[in-house]
């Protein structure tokens, strides 16, 4: 009888422990929803909600209200892409930040681990400098140069892993290397540069939201949510991918097809997401600790909590980009260090635990 | 016969590691590897989990050969206990013990899956510390969550790498009685390395010595171990005595400046 009891107990305490995961995640939905709110109110042209309402009542539902040209403008063609672009991109880099981390069994790992944050950089930089490309310094080769860098970048650090059976441990410090060569190769563009041509290069490499449209989003927007039910059905994989190479294995995890298709996708996200904006690196690494801390390592439910979170750290980091110091907008590169470091290292003080 | 190894040969690039390794776990036997280090034991129980593909041979498991990719299927079959793992991502032993039914899991762990795993813990007496994190765990009570994992999985065969290798001889002494424990009751064949050849004696109704990637001999403790033989795998000198229902290996190497019994 004992037994039975004891039995009972311990089951619902692990369902109570689930169901602490299902509430962060519905709390962060819940967040999303009003940060996105209140950062459509905020901003260089005051606003009200009752006008927040009645625009996307009209854009989004068809109504009919009578409302100022300039609310529309400002609301629907600069804030709401900026917002939906920041969503998507902070969900986007955190969903890489996880995957990379647990493939790579490494908690340092991010997004930006296969070096391609600089080649990004590098091929913004090479069309910002040197005017290479079919539109020489036009915006969109800025950031087509700037997707296939990274992507190349990544793929060269996947392949060398295909060549040969290489560690995880060995992947990263290719990646570092891939790092090194990219920013040198960025530095030259830069020496090389004129004084206007180094100051948009910076400004890219500082990554922000301001050049958000609809179209970008879009595109964003379809290669996150396009990728994340895959990893997602990776979730066991990942699981048993944390216990070790071993144990997947003994599970029957085909360990070498589970990370080349992770990585691959992976770094397409990161490809899709920075070259809009930039290199926005902390949110990435920062977020899927975070959550982590707080429901721990089932994938079933990091993936899609370290998502949202991003999603909101990214999004309050770009509003306080946009009001702090208003009208001077800051790059939103600066704020996602700002806000994410006293959170996480609170975190880490406050859990005195082994790991963290 | 729950486990037979044909003629298995496995190479690391071109150094052979398994040469015409065959012999048989019969079922609900207790089956112990020896051999030095780097003689191909861990190896050995990689190829059976599946972790390694084998070269040359099968690996018959319930009579049926071990698919080239670990399939799910098999992995039902066989649960497997590595050596401890170190630093990975932190996860509860709940969760740990719960990746154990990841064969029959697609999405949603099932109530069963459930009920199996707080059994196991209960059994082994883990339940205090199901939500716990694995990393705050002493060496003995990993090992324990590390065997739940392996018996969660509802297995005929249970491997073992080193069980006993990181723990105080309490903990060892507890890890093998529950390791024998299980195997009776629930009538899972085990395959252990090991390298206490006194552990390994009494625990084990077989032993199986590799010495380079060979099988040297596979008898049961009593007939297999003596001094000679003990003297050709190791290349230390050890004297064997009968004491208790069991054998004792001693060691007689001569200690240049032995400290802990002063002449």
């Amino acid at each position: 009888m004992d037994t039975v009891v004891a039995k009972a107990n311990l089951l619902s305490r692990y369902q109570q422990y689930t169901a602490r995961k299902y509430h962060f995640i519905l709390v962060l939905l819940a967040g999303l929803v009003v940060a996105a709110m209140v950062s459509l109110k905020l901003g260089a042209v005051p606003l009200d909600f009752q006008t927040i309402a009645k625009v996307l009542g009209n854009k989004l539902f068809g109504a009919d209200y009578a409302v100022d040209n300039i609310a529309v403008t400002v609301i629907w063609e600069l804030r709401l892409p900026r917002i939906c672009m920041g969503i998507v991109v902070g969900a986007g880099l955190a969903l890489a930040g996880v995957t990379m981390q647990v493939i790579l069994r490494n908690p340092l790992a991010s997004p930006y681990t296969l070096g391609m944050a600089s080649a990004a950089g590098f091929g913004a930089a090479l069309s910002l400098v040197a005017n290479v490309g079919f539109w020489g310094g036009h915006e969109l080769w800025t950031i087509t140069n700037a997707f296939l860098f990274s992507l190349l970048s990544s793929l060269l650090v996947i392949g060398l892993a295909r060549l040969r059976q290489v560690s995880a441990g060995t992947l990263i410090l290719a990646g570092i290397a891939m790092m090194f060569l990219f920013s040198a190769l960025t530095s030259l563009l830069q020496y090389i540069g004129s004084n206007e041509e180094i100051a948009a290069v910076v400004f890219w490499l500082m990554g922000n939201l301001s050049r958000s449209t609809w179209p970008k989003t879009a595109m964003a927007t379809a290669a996150v949510v396009g990728i994340m039910p895959v990893l997602l059905r990776y979730s066991w994989d990942y699981n048993a991918l944390a216990s070790g190479d071993e144990t997947a294995r003994s599970f029957g995890v085909n360990i070498g097809r589970v990370r080349f298709v992770s990585l691959a996708l992976a770094s397409l996200v990161v490809a899709a997401s920075i070259c809009f904006v930039g290199t926005i690196a902390f949110v990435g690494l920062v977020a899927p600790h975070i959550a982590r801390m707080i429901i721990g390592g089932d994938h079933r439910f990091l993936l899609p909590a370290a998502s949202l979170l991003g999603a909101v750290l990214l999004l309050i980091a770009d509003t306080a980009a946009r009001t702090v110091l208003s009208p001077v907008v800051l790059p939103v590169g600066i704020l996602t260090s700002f806000l994410g470091v006293p959170l996480f290292v609170y975190l880490i003080v406050k859990r005195r635990r082994d790991y963290w | 016969m729950i486990l037979e190894l044909e003629n298995l040969g496995f190479n690391f690039g071109y150094k052979q590691i398994l040469k015409d390794v065959s012999f048989s776990v019969p079922e609900g036997a207790i089956v112990s590897l020896v051999g030095p280090n780097g003689s191909g034991k861990t190896t050995l129980l990689r190829c059976i989990v599946g972790a390694l593909r084998h070269g040359r041979g099968r690996i018959l498991v319930d009579g049926q050969p071990l698919a080239k990719a670990g399939f799910s299927d098999f992995a039902k079959r066989i649960g497997y206990v590595p050596q401890i793992e170190g630093n990975g991502f932190p996860v509860t032993v709940f969760d740990a013990v719960l990746l154990g039914r990841k064969p029959y899991i697609s999405w949603n762990p099932s109530q069963r899956d459930l009920e199996v795993v707080s059994e196991t813990l209960m059994l082994l007496g883990l339940d205090e510390f199901a939500l716990r994190e694995m990393n705050e765990l002493s060496g003995g009570e990993k090992q324990k969550v590390l065997i739940a994992r392996a018996i969660a999985n509802e297995p005929h065969l249970l491997v073992l790498d080193e069980p006993t290798s990181s723990l105080d001889l309490k903990h060892q002494v507890e890890t093998l009685d529950l390791v024998s424990s299980l195997s009776q009751d629930r009538h899972i064949s085990v395959i252990m390395a090991m390298h206490d050849l006194n552990l390994a004696t009494m625990y084990s109704d077989r032993l199986v010595m590799l010495k380079e990637g060979c099988v040297m001999g596979d008898a049961p403790p009593s007939e297999l171990l003596t001094a000679a033989i003990i003297r050709s795998l190791y290349g230390v000198d050890v004297s064997v005595s009968k004491g208790k229902g069991t054998l004792h290996v001693y060691l007689n190497h001569p200690c240049k400046a032995c400290k802990g019994y002063p002449r």
